[in-house]
């Protein structure tokens, strides 16, 4: 591999002696000598010309247990390619479990050949199934989260009760249940146990119980 | 933080040789670059620096985002530094037979005259590259001996990095940086233009190339713009070879060359890597990045 003296760049530290400070302090690379026609030239390649491949880091969170560790991917022409423990994520801080680290194996599954291609079990889209019905519908998710909305209203406002069977006052709706998440941060779940105290569900529970 | 800075020399020679078998274009540069370590590794018992301040005011000084040597003094003896400036010129004429003779005169220029040297040391101390090459220039120094200012500028900072280094290392001994989150160095504010992501935890270790401090840096963020906008962070590599990124930023438009230890499989040496990726300095110019150099510290 070479760097052509055009491609000399002004950089700073130690680089700099790769960079124009090369051939100011003599130690640049030479040119590649004149081809000689009874021996074969050392191929040579400008380090200009090379091909790169461009990667992705996209942040998710482990899907397994509810610990709920942080995830950097790493995709390359919108495939997953491989996973890291996030580093900066405060509950798992770089580190993943066994089933974590083989988190892309959720991803791909293998075909005949043995070939990995992406699941088509994964859901990429919102699915419906009405009550009764056998067959999911595809819908769009401003459908689907006016819809989940409507309902948690009409539940609640159907079974909220004021009083119990004693007259004693107590604002609850027992006709629903909620389950928060590890997924979730400090501050969304303060939200999440907020908006249920409001509405007065009072079945509350949380999937990080290990 | 685990941190071995300085490094022997037949650890910087392993590495070397392992580049060398790939790229022996390289070979005289990494001579000349072992020539200066060697020089910088000799000093290194001989100099004593004293760090006056306790790890409250080094906290401090973190969370208002200011370096320590922005108002911290350095106390550099000048003696040793003209002496460490005189073997670093020789080392580079020994390895590079080509440099100019008057390299070999430089550490008798006026400005490192006994009644001159602190002064300027005092003035120059805090500057970044293009900062020192702009003063050189101004004040003609480069005229008065007959080398280019990058050459001057080079030779100084080489002269003036084990100085900082054993700095760092003493402030390293009171604090370990987890406080500090910017690209430039705590301790003497340079920007970093290489980092390694750690094998233990994935983690982006930024390293200075003047003191060697090593700080963390969050990954999904641009150091030089903070940009944290994930689908503007992407990264490239050579394909053949995963473990030498560049980390690009499509906000700000610079790049930071980073060494992926898991994927090398060992914590190599990032001051023969900065050497060692100038091409994908060069890819990044081609694909239309600029080096993070070209914002100044906050000197």
């Amino acid at each position: 591999m070479r760097i052509s003296r055009r491609n000399f760049l002004k950089l700073s530290g130690l680089a700099a002696l790769t960079g124009t400070l090369a051939s100011k302090l003599g130690c640049a690379p030479d040119d590649p000598p004149p081809e000689d026609p009874d021996e074969k030239p050392e191929p040579t390649v400008d380090a200009e010309d090379f091909r790169v491949e461009y990667a992705d880091t996209v942040v998710n969170v482990c899907s397994f247990c509810g610990v709920g560790c942080g995830v950097l991917c790493y995709v390359e022409d919108g495939k997953i390619v491989s996973v890291d423990g996030d580093p900066d994520h405060p509950v798992s801080e770089g580190t993943l479990c066994s089933k974590g680290g083989a988190l892309i194996n959720k991803y791909y599954e293998y075909d005949e050949q043995g070939n990995a291609v992406v699941s088509p079990q994964r859901l990429t889209k919102v699915l419906y199934r009405a009550p009764k019905a056998t067959d999911w519908e595809e819908k769009d998710w401003d459908w689907a989260i006016e819809e989940i909305a409507r309902r948690v209203k009409d539940t609640r406002d159907e079974h909220f009760k004021e009083t119990n069977d004693a007259g004693e006052t107590v604002n609850r709706c027992e006709a629903l249940a909620f389950i928060g998440s590890a997924k979730c941060n400090n501050e969304e779940n303060y939200l999440y146990r907020k908006f249920v105290a409001a509405t007065g569900i009072v079945n509350n529970d949380h999937c990080a119980r290990l | 933080m685990e941190h071995n800075y300085p490094p022997t020399m037949e650890e910087v020679k392993r590495e070397v040789d392992l580049h060398l078998e790939k790229n022996n274009d390289m070979a005289q540069i990494f001579d000349v670059y072992k020539g200066i370590l060697a020089v910088q590794l000799s000093y290194m018992d001989k100099i004593k620096v004293q760090v006056n301040i306790t790890e409250e005011e080094i906290s401090d000084y973190f969370r208002k985002d200011k370096y320590l040597l922005s108002d911290q003094n350095l106390k550099i003896n000048v003696q040793l530094f003209k002496e460490i400036l005189s073997e670093v010129c020789k080392a580079i004429k020994e390895a590079s037979p080509e440099a100019p003779d008057s390299l070999l005169k430089l550490s008798e220029a006026e400005e490192f005259k006994e009644e001159n040297i602190e002064g300027f040391l005092e003035k120059v101390a805090l500057f970044s590259k293009n900062q020192l090459e702009d003063y050189v220039a101004k004040e003609e120094i480069d005229k008065a001996v007959g080398l280019d200012s990058e050459v001057i500028s080079f030779a100084i900072f080489m002269s003036l990095s084990p100085f900082y280094s054993l700095y760092m290392k003493e402030v390293r001994g009171i604090t370990d940086f987890t406080l500090w989150r910017q690209s430039y160095c705590p301790v003497c504010g340079q920007i970093a233009v290489i980092a390694r992501h750690r094998s233990k935890d994935r983690a982006r270790v930024m390293e200075c190339w003047l003191c060697h401090a090593q700080w963390v840096y969050p990954r999904l963020e641009c150091p030089y713009c903070e940009n944290k906008d994930h689908k503007k962070l992407r990264f490239f590599y050579v394909p053949g070879d995963k473990a030498r990124q560049v980390h690009v930023c499509e906000e700000c438009n610079k790049y930071l060359k980073t060494i992926d230890s898991k994927v090398m499989e060992k914590d190599t040496l990032l001051d023969v890597e900065v050497i060692a990726t100038t091409y994908l300095d060069v890819l990044a110019e081609r694909e239309g990045y600029r080096s993070p150099e070209e914002v100044d510290a906050l000197n």
